[in-house]
């Protein structure tokens, strides 16, 4: 329950500047903007669904120890240092 | 009987990891490969037959992979096979639950102009989530046969192999769509094909492929390029590059971003185009109830009390249940020990090698395999449940301080199972650093095989603190391992960890069937060891214990127990039979012939080839509390680190008078040093634990280090550091126990 109203709070958020990943809070939905990595990370990223466009949700913001996120219809654990590299929105 | 010409088939399964590849494989083939519910169990290719209507199949198990680019080894094991190997079909295995993700392989397979064939499998999962996917839409948007598939419970493989067929013999059929990636791109990619269709450098691989890897700077086809266009076109290699430049430039310049993101953008959006067309998707929130668990086994101050709390509960649950199997086989060993024993003349080489080599030796490994399976099968269960990836998760944290990640955590956590398999799993592991530091500290997690030294100790010497000395020992096994990640990370691979990329699978009830297959799978191992390399080593040590079977006695014994019994019998010449006072004269009398006896024994084997070299390594073990014979078994414990309790049996059953009807255990708490002193305190018992669990990588361990890092050098560090690094721990807490007096 706690975790909707959050994320209702911040969807508001969707025409503001992309903000690093590391910067969003448990719940809260944001689309990614793009990967500030070299091209072997993104293809990565890519191949495993986190492309720019596409809306996941933040289930848990680890820093600096890894984030947890709901994309697509799947869960994936994100280091800090790849989360510090994707903007999001 | 059957004249028609058999056809040959050669079919990979190819996929994501974890969508359930080798669930099918084993299906088709009727093997038993080992599935896991997380992504990354398969680490090999792995064949096996299959034998329909007039089709003999050879099915080929690959590992999961995201793309056809490959970043580790298992990844580049199954891009190689469905690129260069090139199988008459290639079955992809998609998860139907998670299409969107899944089908992002497909589209690049069928760039790669690879026959498809769709198992959606999952298909039970997607329903049950609320999925409703339509096969003929999705059959005739992706030109590609789908048929629907339930791994785990072997529902659609019929169906299957008759799409197999009936597609490999009609191959007119395909009719590759694939992805239109809009007018400006397709403009560029004609362009690009024209100069390389020019001529037959590329002519083993579909021209719009590598058209698109070229645009999306791959650097296996930047390879590919030099070595196929090298020896005569230098200009057509120009030619190409400055296409290339000028393309990509264009591209970014319409859409705002670099080719490769437009290209996968693009091959998305046509995945959820055809998503929208023959998927209908739940309204409601669909991860919900895994979030929740997610929400509890994940969270930052819980995670870890938790997961230790479940690493605990494993091994509390390993030893209470095995505790009945072991007394069991404990009694049965003593049992056929004794009645075998009769069967033989005493005393003859026989009755000494059934009896003392045998069923002392290997007995004493079998006593404990009911622990060895059991723990296998509660590691069964914990693969199968999901949680595994969220063990990594956990970790990631704690492991980014070693300079490793989160990933490198499930190879130590299936350490403790067998290091094998842990060290086979570093395969996906994508920096070499980091995964060469993995296979280093894995032998450090206290396996399966190092359970019955354990068992063995903590039950004669610990009683009940016995769970916390065991409890300490992982910890030990732990901490070596930081201590030499941090050494090697430092000194000898420098460099920083990378970031965590790894997908969490959803939790299911762990399939009970499956578990047990698996447990048996590696169980037998530990049977056939037994009854192989733990026999052979068990018969040689108890001839190195036996011979030379005559020895030069220090003493005549036999001469005196004659001297002893002649005046028991002129002693009692005149008491009568039952009368207190002859029965303490026939007392007396058998405890003479017993220390005698004993006296003999011990210095038979003393005297004995494996006591000879015994003595010369003595040296060596003493500083650490330890006598020749625990000297001999570490030894031995190379080979596989069971036998050191085997090889303990059989010195300690030849060593005893009358046969071994003693247990091992008690003859341990009894032995002593020629000064009177016991050899085994608790504080020697803990120290030889220690030992064994730091001192060497089984031989098998060994090989496969070496097969993994393909380096004589890691692997003869990886042996010479754990033993140095073993004896000076163990010298220390035998030490510095002494001087507090806990000897
Ligand atoms: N619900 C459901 N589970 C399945 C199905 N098929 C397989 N599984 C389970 O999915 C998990 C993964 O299966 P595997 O066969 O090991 O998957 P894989 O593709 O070989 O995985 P990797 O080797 O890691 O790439 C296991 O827990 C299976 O029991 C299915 O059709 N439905
Ligand atoms: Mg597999």
């Amino acid at each position: 329950m706690e975790a909707k109203k959050i994320s209702n709070a911040y969807s508001e958020n969707d025409t503001g500047h992309p903000l690093p990943l590391t910067m969003t809070v448990p719940g809260q939905s944001v689309t990614i903007v793009s990967i500030n990595g070299g091209r072997g990370m993104k293809m990565r990223l890519y191949s495993m669904g986190l492309t720019p466009g596409v809306r996941l949700r933040v289930l848990s913001n680890g820093a600096p120890g890894p984030f947890l996120l709901a994309v697509r219809d799947f869960k994936v654990a994100l280091g800090y240092g790849m989360a510090q590299k994707i903007m999001v929105r | 009987m059957n004249n028609t010409v058999r056809k040959k088939l050669i079919v990979a399964l190819a996929g994501n990891p974890n969508c359930g590849k080798t669930s099918i494989f084993n299906n088709l083939t009727g093997s038993r490969q080992y599935v896991g519910n997380w992504p990354g169990v398969t680490v090999e290719k792995k064949e096996g037959p299959c034998i329909f209507g007039e089709y003999d199949i050879r099915v080929v198990d690959l590992p999961g992979t995201y793309s056809l680019t490959a970043y580790s080894i298992d990844e580049t094991i199954a891009r190689n096979f469905v690129i260069q190997e090139r199988p008459d079909v290639v079955i992809n295995v998609v998860d139907a639950s998670n299409l969107e993700r899944n089908l992002y392989l497909t589209t690049q397979m069928l760039e790669m102009e690879v026959p498809l064939v769709l198992a959606l499998n999952m298909i039970d999962r997607a329903e049950s989530r609320g999925f409703k996917i339509d096969i003929g839409k999705l059959s005739e948007f992706l030109g590609v046969p789908v048929v629907t598939t339930i791994g785990h419970r072997n529902q659609g493989t019929r169906e299957l192999l008759e799409a197999l067929v009936s597609f490999s013999s009609d191959k007119v059929s395909r009719i590759n769509s694939g992805v239109h990636y809009g007018e400006e791109i397709e403009e560029e990619l004609e362009k690009l094909e024209t100069l390389i269709k020019d001529g037959d450098e590329f002519k083993d691989y579909p021209s719009r492929w590598v058209s698109l890897k070229l645009l999306e700077g791959d650097e296996e086809i930047g390879k590919i390029m030099e070595s196929v266009c090298d020896p005569y076109s230098v200009a057509k290699k120009e030619r190409i590059r400055g296409q290339l430049l000028m393309s990509q430039e264009r591209i970014t310049h319409i859409h705002g971003e670099d080719a490769e993101t437009v290209l996968a953008e693009k091959r998305y959006g046509f995945i959820s185009g055809i998503m929208k067309k023959a998927v209908t998707r739940p309204v409601e929130d669909r991860l919900y109830v895994s979030d929740r668990i997610d929400g509890i086994l994940t969270n930052r101050v819980m995670g870890l009390p938790i997961f230790f709390g479940m690493i605990w509960l494993m091994f509390k649950l390993t030893f209470t249940a095995s505790e009945p199997f072991m007394l069991g086989i404990e009694s049965i060993q003593t049992w056929v020990g004794n009645s075998l024993g009769r069967l033989f003349t005493e005393g003859s080489i026989t009755q000494g090698l059934v009896v003392d080599g045998i069923i002392g030796g290997v007995g004493s490994v079998l006593v404990f395999v009911p622990i060895i399976w059991i723990l296998f099968f509660c590691m069964a269960l914990l693969e199968d449940s999901g949680y595994m990836a969220r063990a990594a998760y956990i970790m990631d944290e704690m492991m980014q301080k070693i300079g490793l990640h989160g990933k490198s955590f499930i190879p130590m956590v299936l350490g403790f199972g067998c290091n094998l398999p842990g060290i086979m799993a570093t395969r996906t592991i994508e920096t070499t650093r980091e995964r060469i530091i993995t296979i280093l500290i894995v032998p450090f997690m206290s396996c399966g095989a190092r359970l019955p030294i354990y068992t063995l100790f903590i039950g004669a010497f610990f009683g009940a603190q016995g769970g916390t000395v065991l409890f300490s020992l992982y910890l030990i096994g732990i901490l070596a391992s930081i201590i030499l990640a941090k050494l090697v990370g430092k000194y000898m691979l420098p460099g920083g960890p990378s970031p965590l990329l790894l997908e969490l699978p959803p939790y299911r009830i762990p399939n009970l069937r499956g578990a047990l297959i698996h447990t048996w799978q590696r169980g037998k191992v530990y049977l056939k060891k037994a009854g192989t390399v733990i026999l052979v080593g068990c018969s040689l040590v108890w001839f190195g214990s036996n011979f030379p079977w005559t020895l030069s006695y220090s003493k005549n014994y036999d001469a005196l127990m004659k001297k002893a019994e002649t005046e028991f019998l002129l002693g009692v010449e005149k008491l009568k039979e039952g009368t207190a006072e002859y029965s303490a004269a026939e007392d007396a009398y058998e405890r003479g012939v017993f220390l005698l006896k004993s006296e003999r024994a011990s210095e038979k084997i003393e005297k004995s080839y494996i006591g000879t070299v015994g003595k010369i390594i003595e040296p060596l073990v003493k500083p650490l509390g330890f006598d020749w014979k625990a000297g001999v078994s570490l030894m031995s414990g190379f080979v596989a680190k069971e036998i050191v309790v085997g090889t303990l049996g059989t010195i300690y059953a030849v060593g005893e008078p009358g046969g071994s009807s003693d247990s091992l255990r008690k003859a341990l708490q009894q032995d002593r040093w020629p000064d009177g002193r016991k050899i085994y305190t608790p504080l020697t018992a803990y120290t030889f634990m220690v030992f064994c669990l730091l001192y060497i990588p089984c031989v098998a361990t060994i090989g496969v280090i070496f097969q993994e890092t393909n380096s004589w050098q890691w692997t003869l560090f990886a042996v010479f550091y754990n033993v140095t690094f073993a004896w000076i721990v163990s010298f220390g807490i035998y030490q510095v126990g002494s001087l507090f007096g806990w000897g």
